[in-house]
């Protein structure tokens, strides 16, 4: 196989500077303009400073925006929390074709794009007096991110298998949940989180036509810089990327651990019997 | 014991949001594409407006030319990185996948405002290679590009794990039947990839056709979208024709969900296998 | 006269030798088998031999033309591997034409020529069929078929037999040797199933760690083992201590002894050198019943004998019988 894999190599090394330079350039060079002074004639400012960075730092809106973001976030997050997780999991273990019907549903955003929801939003809320940031809420709730990534867990941790388990050592449903599969489901229900907490913050669409005017979020404030002062658009920029960037690497790491655990899972499968992994498993969490 | 029968219950919720924020505002919105705006008679007007208006149809156009050659460029890109992937070692391609769905996430206003310094009117870009100083970001061309960021990275997601089943016995078989690389590439991979690649296409081309963040901070209303249009209608202050931008609503979502049943047939004509 | 020549190839992985200075030939029209251990290299050198993997060192001469430097899909060579690698998206027919495609040979005689093949494996009802729909023996036989219908200068085969069940393992070892025969096409088997190599090669190869150990027909290979590898590796050879062997016995610089079960005799018989034993247990194994014993030195010692109804009072035996011409003495390291 070397030969083949010798020229693939070669193959694979330039396509991806190709593709890297494409894919980087507009983000080094956001980040040059954050923080060049001056410019000639050349692709590279005369001068480098903070100066853009200060006055970003110094401008009250630009941490309210941050908040505002943030507290959207976490407000979705956990109400999605608190709505998904049991809903999934009634589904997964009740209601097999509603189950494969909502897995086709995640073309959802693509076939109602955000503009065409907020047109049906706009029209059924506006003259009721249903506070926007509500339907806001409500909207950003139905999140096939976290639907689809508690489901795909629930069905790599073999959650059937698990539960049988603990209904032959004698416990009831409520408890095996609570107390075998939710411990299990941790990772996958992390990493979902975040998935879903980076996608609120990140979002446009529907925040800035339902509540934009009042409720300025990060890239809300993002665009209103971007008319206003580049220099001072691409520090937000540079600040947005770093931002994503941790929680790409948060992301990494979190999905490294879910694969180990699903690893040990797979296997301890192939030494011992299922039975006695689930029981072991059933046995460590507090019974 | 819980009986069976009680369990919906907990499933309220979910169907009261669904319910709340999807489904009844649809409804709505298609009955509301049906009446006039100002005095809510019913009627086909609206429609007529979108599909004869040159103000409407022409986006609708604009965003059908840019999402398919977006798509388009997104496929072939997406198909050539994968590929290339595949070459590298395993830690280098999660590391690579991961850093192409963070691309993903740029798109928006980073993105656009990404390519407008560097490409738009007074671009560095343009200052370093003169060459491209007759490049214009703020059209249809310039989309293209800027959309093409997301759609490869986006196409990656689906067409990068089903590229990793190819097994290299299959090419080594083709070689040893006296295939050059390309032959085999065309014979044996292609017909495998076809489902996946108008799968992806769909995907790729909704997602182009219903990007507003993109568009709207690159060309806000100069290079007409139907996206920012039906925005301008629904949420503009001075424009606010809603059940215009219902109806315009309407025959995106029925132009999408067609668009989804071409690519299932054409798959099914290419892969008898399936069938 | 030799079809396919190797001489002194050497190849290694991240600097660990695989293949170590190997010479082979092959007959044209011979059915050689590389046969080892899992890790030998035998695969290896099939590649190599393929245009799969480049050695390092050697040459190699196919109907005396230099290859070694070739690509594969210059070398005229055909390939059927372990997991039959058949083109997921096509029809059977497809597969097996794909070769003659490639060549642009007209579609008339495509078509007569995977029809003839088709009918050579047994599959031509089955040649509108996709993959998926076929049975592991019979998506071998299509592999077979495709590699065989661009009829190649050699035919390379890797353990192409190992992923069936028993029974069709056996049927297909019959088919293969049949239609090489019939074709008169010189093939290449890798297996590391020592029966299989027995039933169907006209030669085989011996491989251990890299090393040719020994070359033989099947018969030489089994009744004059070379070295305690191939001794311990070929069938159920007993390896006997030197202070165990009553009798007299030539040094000659031998340090192993090794005796076929089958040829261990009960009785006194003239020319033979004696072993002390006590009777243990027997096994059977199906055809063959193995009588278990142990020597003074404590080491187990297997008599077999054809399970037909005959009664031996082994029990009470306390010395076994070795004729002298079969007591095999290899000088090892």
């Amino acid at each position: 196989m070397k030969k083949i894999k010798r020229n693939h190599r070669l193959f694979s090394y330039i396509i991806i500077t190709i593709l890297g330079i494409y894919y980087l350039t507009p983000l080094i060079m956001t980040g040059v303009y954050a923080f060049g002074d001056e410019w000639g004639k050349s692709l590279l400012p005369t001068n480098f400073t903070f100066h853009w960075f200060n006055e970003l730092f110094n401008d009250q809106a630009f941490f309210l925006s941050i908040i505002r973001s943030f507290i959207l976030s976490t407000i979705v997050l956990v109400m999605i929390l608190i709505v998904m997780i049991p809903s999934v999991i009634i589904i997964y273990l009740h209601y097999p074709k509603i189950d494969k019907l909502l897995q086709s549903i995640s073309v959802l955003p693509y076939a109602i794009p955000g503009v065409i929801l907020v047109t049906a939003l706009l029209k059924t809320y506006s003259k009721t007096g249903v506070p926007m940031f509500v339907v806001l809420c409500g909207t950003l709730l139905i999140s096939p991110i976290m639907y689809m990534g508690i489901r795909n867990s629930l069905q790599a941790i073999n959650t059937k298998q698990l539960i049988e388990a603990g209904q032959m050592l004698g416990s009831n449903m409520i408890t095996i949940i609570f107390k075998v599969v939710l411990p299990n489901l941790r990772v996958g229900i992390v990493l979902s989180s975040i998935m879903v907490f980076s996608g609120v913050f990140g979002e446009y669409v529907l925040t800035n036509l339902l509540i934009g005017g009042r409720f300025e979020t990060l890239r809300i404030y993002m665009l209103r810089r971007m008319n206003e002062n580049g220099h001072l658009a691409s520090a937000v920029m540079v600040c947005y990327f770093v931002m994503i960037f941790l929680s790409g690497i948060i992301i990494y790491y979190f999905s490294n651990k879910q694969k180990l655990q699903l690893k040990k899972i797979k296997l301890t499968k192939k030494i011992k019997m299922s039975q006695e992994i689930t029981n072991s498993a059933v046995e460590e969490s507090p019974l | 014991m819980i009986r069976k029968k009680n369990y919906w219950v907990g499933l309220l919720p979910l169907f009261i949001i669904a319910i709340m924020f999807l489904f009844v505002p649809i409804i709505i919105m298609f009955l509301a594409s049906f009446q006039l705006d100002v005095t809510n008679e019913f009627s086909m007007n609206n429609y007529i407006q979108a599909l004869t208006n040159p103000y409407y149809y022409q986006a609708f156009g604009n965003s059908i030319l840019i999402a398919a050659v977006s798509s388009v460029i997104g496929i072939v890109g997406s198909l050539i990185f994968s590929y290339a992937l595949i070459g590298l070692s395993e830690s280098a391609q999660e590391k690579l996948t991961l850093f192409s769905n963070l691309a993903a996430n740029f798109a928006g206003i980073p993105l656009a405002f990404g390519f407008i310094i560097i490409l738009g009117n007074s671009g560095l870009l343009k200052m370093v290679f003169p060459i491209l100083k007759s490049f214009d970001l703020y059209t249809w061309k310039g989309l293209v590009l800027t959309y093409t960021y997301f759609q490869i990275p986006l196409a990656t997601l689906f067409i990068y794990p089903v590229m990793r089943k190819v097994k290299k016995e299959w090419q080594e078989s083709a070689e040893m039947l006296g295939a050059t690389t390309f032959l085999y590439l065309r014979k044996v991979v292609f017909p495998f990839l076809v489902p996946t690649i108008s799968g992806t296409f769909a995907i790729l081309f909704a997602n182009g056709m219903g990007t507003y963040e993109t568009a709207y901070a690159l060309v806000s209303s100069n290079v007409g979208l139907i996206t920012t249009r039906i925005a301008a209608l629904v949420a503009g202050d001075v424009y606010a024709k809603p059940n215009v931008g219902s109806a315009l609503s309407v025959v995106f979502v029925v132009s999408m969900i067609c668009v989804i049943f071409i690519s299932q047939y054409t798959m099914k004509k290419l892969r008898k296998d399936l069938a | 006269m030799s079809y396919l020549r190797l001489e002194n190839l050497s190849l290694s992985f991240d600097n660990k030798p695989v293949l170590n200075d190997i010479s082979l030939s092959v007959k044209k029209g011979e059915l050689v088998t590389l046969l080892g251990p899992s890790g030998c290299g035998k695969s290896t050198l099939l590649r190599t031999i393929a245009g799969l993997e480049i050695p390092e060192a050697g040459t190699i001469y196919l109907d005396n033309v230099e290859i070694q430097e070739k690509a594969s899909r210059e070398r005229n060579i055909g390939m059927v591997f372990q997991q039959y690698a058949l083109f997921p998206t096509m029809t059977v027919y497809d597969n097996v034409a794909f070769g003659l495609n490639v060549k642009k040979v007209n579609r008339k005689q495509v078509r007569a020529k995977v029809e003839k093949i088709l009918e050579l494996v047994e599959l031509t009802e089955f040649s509108d069929r996709y993959v998926p729909q076929l049975s592991g023996g019979q998506q071998q036989r299509v592999a077979l078929a495709r590699a065989l219908v661009v009829e190649p200068k050699l035919l390379l085969l890797d353990e192409p037999l190992s992923a069936l069940d028993a029974r069709i393992r056996k049927q297909l070892q019959l088919e293969i040797r049949l239609i090489q025969k019939e074709l008169g096409i010189t093939m290449i088997f890798v297996t590391h199933d020592q029966e299989e190599a027995m039933r169907i090669s006209d030669r085989i190869y011996v491989l251990s760690e890299g090393e040719l150990k020994q070359v033989s027909s099947p018969k030489e290979l089994y009744s004059q083992p070379k070295s305690q590898f191939v001794a311990e590796f070929i069938g159920d050879y007993n390896q006997i201590q030197l202070t165990d062997l009553i009798g007299k016995i030539e040094l000659n610089q031998c340090n192993k002894y090794f005796a076929r079960p089958e040829i261990i005799s009960f009785q006194q018989i003239p020319d033979s050198i004696g072993v002390s034993v006590v009777y243990e247990q027997e096994i059977i194994l199906g055809n063959t019943i193995r009588y278990q014993f142990k020597t003074k030195e404590q080491k187990l010692l297997f008599v077999d004998r054809l399970n037909n109804g005959e009664n031996f009072s082994v029990e009470t035996i306390e010395k076994l019988f070795i004729p002298e011409c079969e007591l095999l003495a290899i000088k090892d390291l």
